[in-house]
């Protein structure tokens, strides 16, 4: 019990400062949009097609983005957490040097590659694999691509943490048992790795959906998706109002999200002991 | 049930070899035990069968047949995990059906053979349970019905006994055994515990630095190991350096321990000219002590006594220039400091070439 109240005195600062500096603006916020537009700011981003647009690009972007960072990231982080060669700190190094790089720099980088007379465009021309520069930067795929990149340490470093505690015997157990490669990674590795598969994509998820930076900078001045629209509202449309609405809208679509992942898996979580051990 | 057979087995990592050119024969449905320390190369043996590490050279064959480009899933050899690595997010059941799903056996099938076999296991009524919810013991159990259920012509047990407490280690034991013998299924057992595979084997192979030190029974290897090292790791305490003196006589041969002379079996010491240096073996429990000066009884001092339960083992010395252990089954009435006469049964003296 003592060590208990030890532990809530540590955490008051945070949980204070928190309070103050999060909480309360984010109320206040709400409060002023509502009191002074009431829900008419709410009700216009459901009308408008051009919000629904932005809401739907951003859902699409990030859940591609997800999807495709769990499906380039998972062999990576199977592979760090199974093997003992040096190759598993240098992977991690690599893994991590991006984290060094600010987004902006990264979509500067990007922008040099993608570009029409870029070096990707330059290549494939060189190759005679395309007669004419590709349009790439300035799209919904430049975007996926640089967000990708910026958010797949996040998806290796998750899976990778629950990866290393499945104990790899189980799987040569499923093998002696007459299970494929296959049919291993469906009935048990799979199985096992879901915490990890649903940590990394919520978070993924979450920072895609909110990234100003990268659609900013790689999607062109006509691509919009929520976080840019909110910019948007303050520094040319002066409406702080809708912007707000924008943001409320953004947070909700999130949670909305992450509530149906934890509900649809929640059964399997509870199989597995709720995550606990033993 | 099938045969096993290894031929010049070898394994290497890197610069290591764990497996040094290995030569075994299994008949059907023998059991078999690799016994030795860590790093003799037992599991790596054992991992190389089951087909999950490739051997670096040599063939396993089983029935006769090369195994070596048959993918682990297509082997059909049991194995049981020192670590049991059960399937976590699998109730009892679903990780004994697990094999015969594989299998494609019938729904109907499926739950009667699990449930003949966890009735084998006495596992009964725990089908529902999550591995996480069970007693060591019933986890192992588990694990031996996942291996035993689909039927694998051959089974593996890596260190079957080495997580489980004294009262259960022997109960598992004996389940094992009648098990292995209900199925009459060909079974190699790895151990580092001389006990175990003494207990549980038809034939013991002892392994040191990847190659076999010495195959046979239980019993040659307990009483008769083929070297100081099988008898060190045999649990012989008492080793003796001597050099072998003149003619037997009444079947026994004189060994020069310094000044003393120790009669020995004469069939032990044949091989040895007079003069030559050996090495004498005993175990602890073959010792014991006397009142009066027999021969192959040498007097000495306790210096120090170690109560181990149903035996007290002592220290003493003054013998011989080795110290020597012999271990009493009842309390003796002298205590530490005090003159003993410690007596070494000929019979019981193992000689070696040193």
């Amino acid at each position: 019990m003592e060590r208990r109240r030890q532990a809530l005195l540590l955490a008051f600062p945070t949980a204070l400062a928190l309070f103050v500096f999060f909480l309360v603006p984010m109320a206040y916020i709400l409060l002023r949009t509502l009191f002074t537009n009431g829900t008419s700011d709410f009700t216009a981003f459901f009308t408008d097609p051009f919000y629904l647009d932005i809401l739907w690009t951003t859902l699409r972007v990030s859940l591609l983005s997800t999807g495709i960072s769990l499906l380039l990231g998972y062999p990576v982080a199977y592979f760090m957490a199974r093997t003992r060669s040096r190759m598993k700190k240098v992977m991690m190094v690599i893994i991590l040097f991006p984290f060094l790089v600010s987004a902006v720099v990264r979509s500067y980088g990007w922008m040099v590659i993608l570009g029409t007379n870029g070096l990707l465009n330059q290549l494939l021309l060189a190759l005679g694999l395309i007669s004419r520069p590709l349009k790439i930067l300035n799209t919904e795929a430049a975007v996926i691509i640089g967000m990708i990149h910026l958010l797949i340490p996040y998806m290796v470093l998750s899976l990778v943490g629950v990866l290393q505690s499945i104990d790899p015997n189980v799987e040569y157990a499923a093998y002696s048992l007459g299970a494929t490669p296959a049919q291993t990674f469906a009935k048990v590795v799979f199985p096992l790795s879901l915490p990890g598969i649903l940590s990394g994509c919520v978070l993924v998820f979450t920072m895609s959906m909110t990234s100003y930076v990268t659609p900013k900078l790689l999607g062109g001045s006509k691509f919009r998706m929520m976080a840019t629209m909110v910019v948007q509202e303050i520094n040319v449309n002066f409406d702080w109002s809708a912007a707000s609405a924008v943001s409320y809208i953004l947070l909700a679509v999130i949670l909305a999200v992450q509530v149906v992942i934890v509900l649809l898996t929640s059964g399997y979580m509870k199989r597995m002991g709720g995550g606990k051990n033993g | 049930m099938a045969t096993l057979e290894l031929k010049g087995l070898v394994k290497r990592f890197g610069d290591f070899t764990a497996v040094d050119g290995m030569d075994l024969q299994v008949a059907q449905g023998e059991m078999i035990a690799l016994l030795g320390g860590s790093g003799c190369g037992k599991t790596t043996t054992l991992r190389m069968i089951a087909g999950f590490t490739e051997p670096t050279g040599g063939t396993i064959l089983v029935d006769g047949e090369d195994v070596g480009k048959i993918p682990p899933y297509k082997r059909n050899i049991g194995i049981f995990f020192q670590n049991y690595a059960l399937f976590p997010h699998m109730t009892v059941f679903e990780n004994v059906a697990f094999g015969l799903k594989l299998q494609k056996c019938s729904k109907e099938e499926t739950a009667r053979r699990v449930g003949e076999i966890l009735s084998l296991v006495k596992l009964t009524g725990l089908d529902g349970r999550y591995p996480r919810e069970l007693s060591g013991g019933q986890q192992q159990r588990v694990a031996l019905a996942r291996a035993l259920v689909t039927r694998p012509s051959i089974l593996l047990l890596d260190e079957p006994l080495s997580n489980l407490d004294a009262k259960l280690r022997v109960e598992m034991q004996v389940e094992i055994k009648r098990i292995q013998r209900e199925l009459g299924i060909t079974t190699i057992i790895v151990t580092h515990d001389h006990e175990e595979a003494v207990s549980l084997a038809d034939r013991v192979i002892v392994m040191n630095q990847g190659r076999i030190q010495q195959i046979g029974t239980p019993q040659e290897i307990f009483d008769h190991p083929a070297s100081p090292f099988v008898a060190d790791f045999m649990g012989f305490s008492t080793f003796l350096h001597g050099k072998a003196g003149g003619a037997p006589r009444g079947g026994k041969r004189p060994i020069l321990c310094g000044e003393k002379t120790l009669w020995v079996a004469q069939e032990e010491a044949e091989d040895l000219d007079e003069g030559e240096s050996c090495l004498l073996a005993l175990r602890s429990e073959s010792m014991t002590l006397v009142e009066a000066r027999w021969e192959n009884a040498f007097p000495g001092r306790i210096e120090s006594m170690t109560y181990k339960g149903h035996t007290t083992r002592l220290e003493v010395s003054g013998c011989f220039d080795e110290p020597v252990f012999p271990a009493l089954g009842e309390i003796p009435g002298s205590g530490v400091g005090d003159e003993v006469l410690v007596h070494f049964p000929y019979r019981k003296i193992c000689v070696y070439k040193a």
